[in-house]
């Protein structure tokens, strides 16, 4: 194992919309194993960097690598769950099929889907205490529970890497939490790096940092203080601690 | 309607009615769940330029729209995978410059000006033996796409993003869609003409919509919608003729039968949403 290359790697990567600046040289690598929460302001290229590593954009400059291969070269192995807001929640489809799709990477794209790809696919709804959903369309499913069908999509994938855009963003605290637990127990197997904007959960659950704003600073450490918020949102932020390792930061305080 | 019914040319605009419907039910429910209602309109417009090159060079004016919607489709999904800010204004242009390039056409044409009703409103009371295998052609090629690829088709419209990540071809599955609506716009310039065909294309799927758990029976139902309301503005163009004397282009009846049944969808739809509650 000493020889396998980072989950992900940035070298001296920029990236712009037309001439919107949004990542400046950005370097940093995420270990194979870890848990890294990514946190910043809106607008300040965390989802940008997601799709980098997806190969959904591909840099001005600067070079990305997915376990040691170019983002496209590593599709199939890595696990994406987009931001819930984009989602057509009343799209015509079973919540087996949805989550299905995370397995045409694989296989035979024409017919209908394999007995293995079927059990994949119930695997991972069970994994998000969703088994008794797989026939009813997605349309009747509350945001929650949407949100759930997302993750299981994810992990059919079975991937080494598994990216999270805001999976809590619309989802009250209590499903918030049991997420959270859950990609805990993935651990240390599948590479986990979570965008989210809940200092409170990244404080509680991940092991490592990085602050998204234009630049990224990594911490190799799990907790949040407020010196590291200033540094990432560029200003200092009302902070109000809830108990001892608890930070709170307020979204507007952009 | 009996009395139609031993009518030859009656006899096969109802067939051409019903091949369009499920042209129209399947391509129609791809283009109202992936949004790209627009798109299509483009391509129908698109298509009356090549209705007008073949006024002008004195080909088959359908093949010429063949030949305009293909390409322009390609065009369109190529730009569509790489440059998503500026698409509106692109299927702007093709829309209006497609039209331009018609009517220009059709001006600089040698001889009479054709009639053109029946390209911009459609007149399916004129469609020809040769058009109904055609249909029937494109029917088989469109069931035989959405059967074979239904997954990866679902996939790339239910979130583009996540189906290209996880590796399927959406570029290429695009394209193919497109092309396949291009050639159902094509089809159905005979039924309701350039003008109404984006309307026969979303509103049976529309209509559809709400009572369909998965898109394979949006599409069964979306296509009975879309017979029904061929068959229905036929029959009444017939009787409104034979009655009291009144001929009206058939295009627009079935254009506006379709969306009387999406009404009642959508009120029925309300009813039981309320009676739910």
């Amino acid at each position: 194992m000493t020889a396998s290359p980072p989950a992900v790697s940035f070298e001296g990567v920029w990236f712009s919309y037309g001439s919107r600046p949004v990542l400046d040289d950005v370097t940093f690598q995420v270990e194979r194993g870890a848990f890294l929460g990514v946190l910043g302001p809106n607008g300040g290229g965390k989802t940008t960097l997601l799709k980098l590593v997806l190969g959904l954009l591909k840099p001005d400059r600067g070079r990305v690598r997915v376990l040691g291969l170019p983002p496209r070269g590593a599709r199939g192995r890595v696990g994406y769950v987009p931001q819930y807001t984009r989602f057509d929640a009343d799209f015509p489809i079973l919540v087996r099929d949805a989550v299905l799709v995370a397995r045409l990477g694989r296989g035979r794209p024409w017919g209908p889907a394999s007995a293995e790809d079927r059990e994949a696919a119930d695997r991972a709804l069970e994994q998000v205490a969703l088994a008794g959903f797989a026939e009813r369309p997605i349309g009747e499913l509350s945001g929650g529970e949407l949100q759930r069908v997302l993750v299981a999509r994810a992990l059919a994938v079975e991937p080494e890497i598994l990216l999270l855009d805001e999976p809590t963003s619309s989802v009250d605290p209590r499903v918030g939490r049991t997420l959270y637990e859950l990609l805990e127990q993935l651990g240390p197997g599948m590479t986990r790096i979570l965008v989210s904007h809940d200092v409170g959960v990244l404080n509680r659950h991940v092991d490592s940092v990085a602050c998204v704003n234009r630049s990224v600073w990594y911490h190799g450490h799990g907790t949040i203080t407020p010196e590291l918020l200033e540094e990432a949102y560029g200003e200092p932020m009302d902070v109000v601690a809830h108990g001892h390792r608890l930070l709170e930061a307020h979204e507007d305080a952009r | 309607m009996s009395g139609a019914l031993a009518l030859p040319f009656f006899q096969d605009a109802l067939v051409a009615g019903l091949l369009a419907a499920v042209a129209c039910g399947v391509i129609g429910s791809y283009v109202v769940v992936k949004e790209i209602a627009s798109i299509s309109g483009g391509l129908a417009h698109a298509a009356f330029g090549g209705v007008g090159l073949g006024y002008l060079l004195g080909f088959d004016p359908m093949l010429g729209a063949v030949g305009f919607g293909l390409a322009s489709s390609a065009g369109i999904g190529l730009a569509y995978s790489q440059h998503r800010r500026g698409l509106e204004t692109l299927i702007s242009m093709v829309w209006a410059v497609g039209m331009a390039l018609g009517v220009l056409f059709i001006a600089m044409a040698p001889g009479y000006a054709p009639d053109l009703t029946a390209y911009l409103f459609g007149n399916i009371l004129l469609v020809s033996p040769t058009y109904l295998v055609l249909a029937g052609v494109l029917d088989v090629a469109i069931l035989a796409s959405a059967t074979l690829l239904h997954r990866p088709l679902q996939a790339m419209a239910f979130d583009e993003e996540f189906a290209e990540v996880v590796g399927v071809p959406v570029r290429l599955l695009l394209l193919l869609l497109l092309a396949l609506t291009a050639l159902t716009v094509v089809l159905l310039i005979r039924v309701v003409g350039v003008i109404l065909v984006i309307a026969l294309l979303t509103i049976p799927a529309a209509a559809a919509r709400p009572w369909a758990r998965t898109l394979p029976r949006m599409m069964v139902l979306a296509t009975l919608l879309g017979g029904a309301s061929s068959v229905v503005g036929l029959w009444a163009a017939w009787w409104l003729s034979v009655g009291p004397g009144i001929d009206l282009p058939t295009g627009p009846l079935i254009v506006l039968v379709s969306a009387l049944l999406y009404g009642v969808s959508w009120a029925a739809r309300s009813l039981t949403a309320a009676g739910d509650a």
